[in-house]
């Protein structure tokens, strides 16, 4: 049992909140109730938002899709086409054409752009689609990042199928609120909230589907005061002038903000994103073992966490991490009153315990220690079970499953 | 003849409970003192700001405004939101039975190591003999709707919470009445045990037993008693 998803799920609860089971999948608890935390808010999404601004044309938003697709092999010749496969291109011909290199920066600059020259290509897509000011938006973020990719192009840019683009040409604040979008969807609770609901996203595949972009909660614009207004300038352009997580941390604080969401939440998400993101580098992170200062945290978080209790019983309570005397896969800390002494407390069954815990495939042991007084705490030495929710978690469980350890806390 | 709409529904009940072993475990005493603490706190925090609705208003607005200061507590009480996701009011749910689909409790308490299916169920009444909310109201329209299974039938433990705007106590009325309804025949509480303070509580909240004689559905057993532990909180004279 991964003491990381060993959540129970009602078959009540799946059958009318069946979104639980993908949060649960890559998020935990906590990140279930920060999203039920957001969903509170009952924010348009980012599709009903933009039909409400744009309209609808055959059912679909207006001035927003997928950008183009090149000839294929599959391109169908058109009953009353041409006689050749695809269409004719001509109509995009001289086009700036959007590069990778270009979208590693918030604001595209066009002038630097390659001009589209392509004869043909596999469908036709609408000329408005590509009128700045545009919000581009990346379909896979990079993981590096974690963050989706959205940028800015204030003029006509031509963008391929690997890309969603929105066009707020009619709007006549256009210009800010595709700079808004950009920010709202490139922060990290954007990211997070595509993870959590994304049927493809972190279940099969890689890149996010527009679909689940389309789903990201949106503050509406309108209602953002004139302060407010300039406030996304001022985020925009420190971002356009330089893309750092420096300078994404207000951008991130700000959107949380918008969806309601704690400063705890925040941590939760960061977590979330930093080990169960679906890419390799995420996998490997969250299997590699937790440095000194990530048990230092570790430990820190649950004692403030525990620390009311302890405070029910007039004592103070500690949580250190254990030298072990062996090479061990796991990593255990102590949890109890201050020791009046500075001798060292040991369990001498670690052998046998870690033992059976290996055999039934375990990634958490809570043992009570009545001789002691404490409680010891072992984990799989890995950095996913080390971070800040997952303190938080052991805290939770703690509180709930050995209260009569945390209530005698006193009578040591 | 239309058929009444109160009728058991077994597919209801099966859909809410399948997997789960009834009742549930019941609450660490520990723990609920600490949610009893957490009620008696968000009224204490209201009556320094709201204290003319709190000595005035109507039950309904009593409840809206705990509800929303409840909520607020976890934000900032750390031990508060340890033990609780989030508190509703008047949030619908089904008695024992499926009879009633629309039953709905004052205030449930989500916890975090319980299936939202499941919440702690507070039942909230005022108390006045001016304007003739007695012990027997408590009672009649709050207690019984426990013993009865509209509500916590799932559970083993619940919460009543009296907003006292007379000088009744636990000990003065709620205690007697109970003692001298048992005494009766049929003793439509069931009580099994009558309120005993709480040692070592923080407030004043005092634990009565009843037994439920109801059968689960499709079960051979029913959920046997359920404690409920009673919170008065007196209204500072006005």
């Amino acid at each position: 049992m991964d003491v990381s998803n060993a959540e129970t799920v009602t078959s009540d609860l799946a059958i009318h909140r069946p979104e639980i089971l993908k949060i649960l999948f890559r998020g935990s608890q906590l990140d279930l109730e920060a999203y039920d935390r957001l969903i509170s808010r009952r924010l348009p999404t980012l599709d009903a938002y933009w039909r409400a601004q744009f309209g609808t044309s055959r059912k679909r938003p207006k001035f927003a899709g997928n950008g183009y697709q090149k000839l294929r092999k599959s391109s169908r010749v058109r009953k009353k086409g041409d006689g050749r496969p695809g269409v004719s291109a001509s109509y995009l011909h001289q086009l700036p054409e959007l590069t990778p290199e270009a979208m590693q920066t918030l604001l595209v600059d066009v002038s630097r752009l390659p001009k589209f020259s392509l004869e043909r290509i596999h469908d036709p897509r609408p000329r408005e689609l590509f009128r700045g000011p545009l919000l581009i938006v990346h379909e896979a973020p990079p993981a590096q990042t974690a963050r989706i990719r959205a940028a800015v192009a204030d003029q006509d840019v031509l963008f391929s199928e690997s890309h969603y683009g929105y066009s707020a040409n009619e709007n006549p604040q256009g210009r800010l609120l595709v700079r808004y979008l950009a920010l709202l969807l490139g922060s990290r609770p954007a990211l997070w909230h595509a993870l959590m609901v994304s049927g493809k996203f972190g279940f099969e595949r890689e890149v996010i589907e527009k679909f689940a972009i389309d789903k990201i909660p949106v503050f509406p614009f309108d209602d953002f005061s004139a302060a407010e207004r300039r406030k996304i300038e001022r985020l925009f352009d420190d971002l356009a002038e330089e893309n750092t997580e420096k300078a994404w941390g207000p951008v991130d604080d700000w959107v949380a903000s918008l969806y309601g969401l704690r400063p705890r939440d925040l941590q939760v998400i960061a977590d979330t994103l930093a080990y169960n993101l679906p890419f390799a580098d995420n996998r490997k992170q969250a299997q590699t073992v937790p440095t000194a200062p990530q048990i230092k945290l570790f430990c820190s978080t649950l004692e403030s966490e525990l620390k009311p209790w302890a405070q029910r019983t007039g004592k103070d309570i500690q949580v250190l991490p254990v030298q072990l005397p062996l090479a061990s896969p796991w990593g255990v800390v102590r949890v109890g009153h201050v020791p009046r002494s500075t001798a060292r407390e040991a369990v001498q069954d670690w052998r046998e315990i870690m033992r059976v815990a290996d055999r039934l495939a375990a990634t958490e042991i809570v043992l009570p220690d009545v001789a002691t007084g404490c409680l010891w705490l072992a984990r799989l030495n890995q950095a996913r079970y080390w971070s800040t929710s997952q303190a938080k978690l052991a805290a939770r469980r703690i509180t709930w499953e050995q209260v009569d350890f945390l209530v005698g806390l006193g009578n040591r | 003849m239309k058929e009444s709409r109160f009728h058991p529904r077994e597919d209801q009940v099966a859909e809410l409970t399948r997997g789960q072993s009834l009742p549930l475990a019941p609450l660490h005493e520990e723990h609920l003192k600490c949610i009893a603490a957490v009620l008696n706190r968000a009224w204490n925090d209201l009556m320094a700001e709201r204290r003319a609705t709190l000595l005035s208003g109507a039950e309904a607005e009593l409840n809206s405004l705990m509800e929303i200061r409840l909520n607020a507590l976890l934000e900032t009480d750390a031990l508060w939101a340890m033990l609780a996701r989030n508190v509703a009011r008047g949030k619908e749910t089904i008695s024992f039975d499926g009879s009633h689909l629309e039953k709905r409790p004052d205030l449930s308490i989500y916890l975090t190591d319980r299936s939202p299916s499941f919440p702690l169920v507070v039942e909230c009444k005022l108390i006045d003999i001016r304007r003739r909310k007695t012990v027997e109201l408590y009672c009649e329209d709050g207690l019984l709707r426990f013993v009865r299974g509209d509500y916590g039938w799932a559970t083993r433990e619940a919460f009543m919470l009296a907003y006292v705007r007379d000088n009744s106590t636990i000990v003065a009325c709620l205690r007697p009445f109970l003692r001298e309804r048992r005494m009766k025949q049929p003793d439509l509480y069931l009580t099994d045990a009558l309120p005993e303070s709480i040692s070592g509580s923080d407030v004043h909240v005092a634990r009565s037993s009843h037994n439920r004689e109801f059968r689960y559905v499709g079960l051979s057993h029913g959920p046997g008693a359920i404690a409920i532990w009673h919170l008065w909180i007196a209204s500072p004279t006005q």
